[in-house]
């Protein structure tokens, strides 16, 4: 039904605008794209306000109650920051000092393009979806060592250079992770890799029990690379103050918070789509009536489950050393890594991803 | 032996699964936080009220000053100055059946109300600085649109098109190839190394970009991922750690130009060359071997190059292995003196390695006996 309808809506647009097609298709495209990234902020501010709820609960307290019953608070965040000076320091660099918010944004957002939600919901259908991804993802770094280095500030600059390094260590990690996903799926084509996890044995046919040390694996890396707690250090606010952002203030600090937060929704779907068989049933295959059917709630409740351990780890773990996190990613998630990418092959070779788990 | 197990054990995550339980208790167990002007705490039952003064009818203080109260305040809450205003310091409030029992004429009334002075201030201050609002617009999604008008793999060459004319794909070339070019005069004119790196930077970028227009969509995410992604971070790691001195402008320019102008000729000479060889041969744009052969761009890259050239690729892979572990030999040096932590020793200490309990003698004439 809902398909009938945007065929429809797509008929009727290009039935009006048939004349200039590449602008036709320039307009649909941005049409799409607004589609996707008015809902993702909207869960932005919903998920800061999910955030401070959870932690609140796990440390005994309430958490935000005050406006509209605590929902309305996030909004009133987001106007707050809008409507405050933007400053720039005397002795900043001010272009660069404006282009990094930019550029922390923009891949976070890019990435979103090659998700799909359901068998035809995405943007584009790339077929080197996950390289793209991965691509995306390593972009993100720029804005953030540009913020530290623009603002001419130590700790601006300090936070931006533990980023630097730790972003580069993870993405190794989290590149090695994906590797062994596409051996298992045999393509690079998001779609093509949830339709490999599909099976008659529900939630057994997924990823995540043949290529379970590289699920952990990719998870952890994937807190590591968006730097949030156990691994801030980049922000490290007891050491110091708010790390690569800490000149930055009004519009500018709320590019940057955008960023983080659709980086993590950005992984939890990633580990849903990519371990966890995306939309599909985790009782896909044995024809309960209601529970078996696959559809794009059983992806956004995945990636909500993610989201939420995202929130577990801050409310639980303190903050890793930084030579700690750097022991972590080279000398054990990456030997690791190697080693399974290894088995994955072996276990491809023998055609455990043909049948099924 | 120990070790191995200690080791595989670390892989379970039992200790950090053990403190995510103890907050997932705390997230589902019942809260007590009271929202305290709008909610009171129930008073306690020896609560006994407010100290208060009373008067008669007319006005008339009833306190006599006969300081029985003051004496009998467990908390010495109570001071009585006869001839002034007797002072009630409401320090403590500890207000105990003694006083009200004491109490004959100046006594603590039991009023219920409760100590509800505080109200929440509603701040009114109006920012009077002009709240300049960002200008600054996500400009993204450059690859997004560019990847999503051309299906891969079935690209026209760029080289055909000048029958087509002006398609928006040669409109995009164009603009591509002059970002890449402006950037790359941008990576060596300008003073500042930390805006070269980004310059190149831009270019490497515009370049994919490019390449992700004849279809070469892996070739073109890869560089993306490989060089801006890793090597020019690095890069501008490097460049940002160092004290940059800005260029003076032009400095041993006719020096070096000798030697620029000789390898500017010779690449052109070369570049010429060939598109001479190919313009004698009438090689045309070949057809996209990929396409031909049913596959992805990805796929056929993959394919020719386990195939083909696995030799090759094992000896590139092998040289790549050899020259990291070479660069990490070169930099490893053991010194003595540096103390270093081995976290899973640390994490798998017990209590008795640490602490060790000794009988000590209890007394003096233990001590002597015991020695």
């Amino acid at each position: 039904m809902i398909t009938e309808f945007v065929n429809q809506i797509h008929g009727a647009y290009f039935g009006f605008l048939g004349e200039w097609p590449t602008l036709a298709m320039l307009g649909w495209n941005l049409l799409k794209i607004l589609v996707l990234t008015v809902p993702l902020i909207l869960s932005v501010a919903m998920f800061t306000y999910w955030e401070r709820k959870v932690i609140g609960w796990m440390q005994v307290r309430l958490g935000p109650v005050y406006i509209g019953k605590g929902l309305l608070q996030p909004f009133a965040d987001v106007f707050k920051l809008l409507f405050k000076e933007i400053i720039i320091p005397a002795e900043a660099n001010p272009w660069l000092f404006r282009l990094a918010p930019i550029l922390a944004l923009a891949p976070a957002f890019a990435a979103w393009a090659v998700i799909p939600f359901d068998w035809q919901t995405r943007i584009a259908n790339l077929n080197a979806g996950l390289l793209y991804l991965l691509a995306m993802t390593s972009l993100g770094v720029y804005g953030i060592i540009l913020a530290g280095w623009a603002s001419n500030s130590k700790y601006a600059f300090l936070g931006a250079m533990r980023s630097a390094a730790q972003v580069v260590s993870y993405e190794i990690s989290m590149g090695l992770c994906l590797v062994g996903v596409l051996i298992a799926a045999g393509s690079l084509n998001l779609t093509e890799i949830v339709a490999a996890q599909q099976g008659n044995l529900g939630m057994f046919e997924w990823f995540m029990w043949p290529l379970l040390p590289l699920f952990v694996i990719y998870f952890i890396s994937g807190v590591a690379e968006t730097n949030r707690a156990p691994f801030d250090v980049a922000e490290g606010e007891s050491e110091i103050v708010a790390g690569f952002h800490v000149e930055y203030a009004g519009a500018a600090f709320s590019l940057f918070f955008l960023a983080e937060y659709a980086n993590m929704i950005l992984i939890s779907f990633l580990a849903a789509l990519l371990f966890m068989g995306g939309w599909l049933s985790p009782f896909q295959g044995l024809g309960i009536p209601l529970l078996s059917a696959d559809g794009w709630w059983w992806l956004f409740a995945k990636a909500f489950f993610f989201a939420f351990l995202f929130l577990w780890f801050r409310a639980t773990f303190p903050r890793y050393r930084y030579d700690q996190i750097m022991r972590l990613g080279w000398k054990v998630f990456i030997p690791l890594c190697i080693f399974w990418v290894f088995v994955t092959g072996v276990m491809a070779y023998a055609g455990t991803f043909v049948a099924g788990a | 032996m120990e070790k191995i197990t200690r080791y595989l054990k670390s892989l379970l995550l039992l200790e950090l699964l053990r403190g995510m339980t103890v907050t997932g208790k705390y997230f589902a167990k019942p809260k007590y936080t009271l929202q305290y002007p709008e909610e009171t705490t129930p008073k306690s039952n020896r609560f006994r009220g407010l100290h208060a003064l009373r008067r008669y009818p007319n006005g008339e203080e009833r306190c006599i000053a006969c300081k029985l109260c003051e004496a009998v305040c467990p908390a010495l809450a109570i001071t009585i100055d006869s001839g002034r205003a007797p002072t009630v310091n409401v320090g403590p409030p500890v207000t105990t059946s003694t006083c009200s029992s004491a109490s004959t004429a100046a006594s603590a009334r039991r009023a219920a109300r409760s100590i509800r002075s505080w109200k929440r201030t509603s701040t009114n201050t109006t920012s009077r600085s002009v709240a300049k609002t960002s200008s600054t617009r996500p400009s993204c999604w450059p690859l997004a649109t560019v990847t999503n008008m051309r299906s891969p793999g079935l690209a026209p060459r760029t080289q055909h098109i000048d029958e087509a004319g002006m398609t928006p794909e040669l409109i995009l070339f164009y603009l591509f190839a002059a970002v890449t070019a402006a950037a790359g005069l941008g990576v060596i004119l300008s003073r500042n190394p930390v805006h070269s790196a980004l310059c190149l930077v831009l270019t490497f970028f515009s370049v994919a970009c490019t390449w992700l227009l004849i279809g070469a969509e892996f070739l073109a995410i890869s560089l993306v991922l490989v060089y801006v992604g890793a090597v020019m971070v690095l890069f501008l790691f490097v460049v940002m750690m160092l004290d940059i001195k800005v260029v003076p402008e032009r400095e041993g320019f006719a020096g070096y130009l000798p030697a620029g102008v000789l390898v500017a000729v010779v690449m052109l000479v070369e570049v010429l060359g060939l598109l001479g060889m190919e313009r004698m041969q009438k090689v045309g744009p070949a057809i996209d071997p990929a396409a031909a052969a049913g596959f992805t761009n990805t796929e056929w890259i993959g394919r020719t190059l386990f195939t083909d050239y696995v030799l090759a690729f094992e000896v590139a892979a092998l040289i790549l292995t050899v020259a990291l572990i070479a660069a990490v030999m070169l930099t490893l040096r053991k010194r003595g003196s540096v103390r270093i932590q081995d976290p899973a020793e640390q994490a798998a200490t017990k209590k008795s390695d640490r602490l060790r309990l000794v009988d000590l003698p209890k007394t003096v004439a233990d001590k002597e006996s015991g020695a």
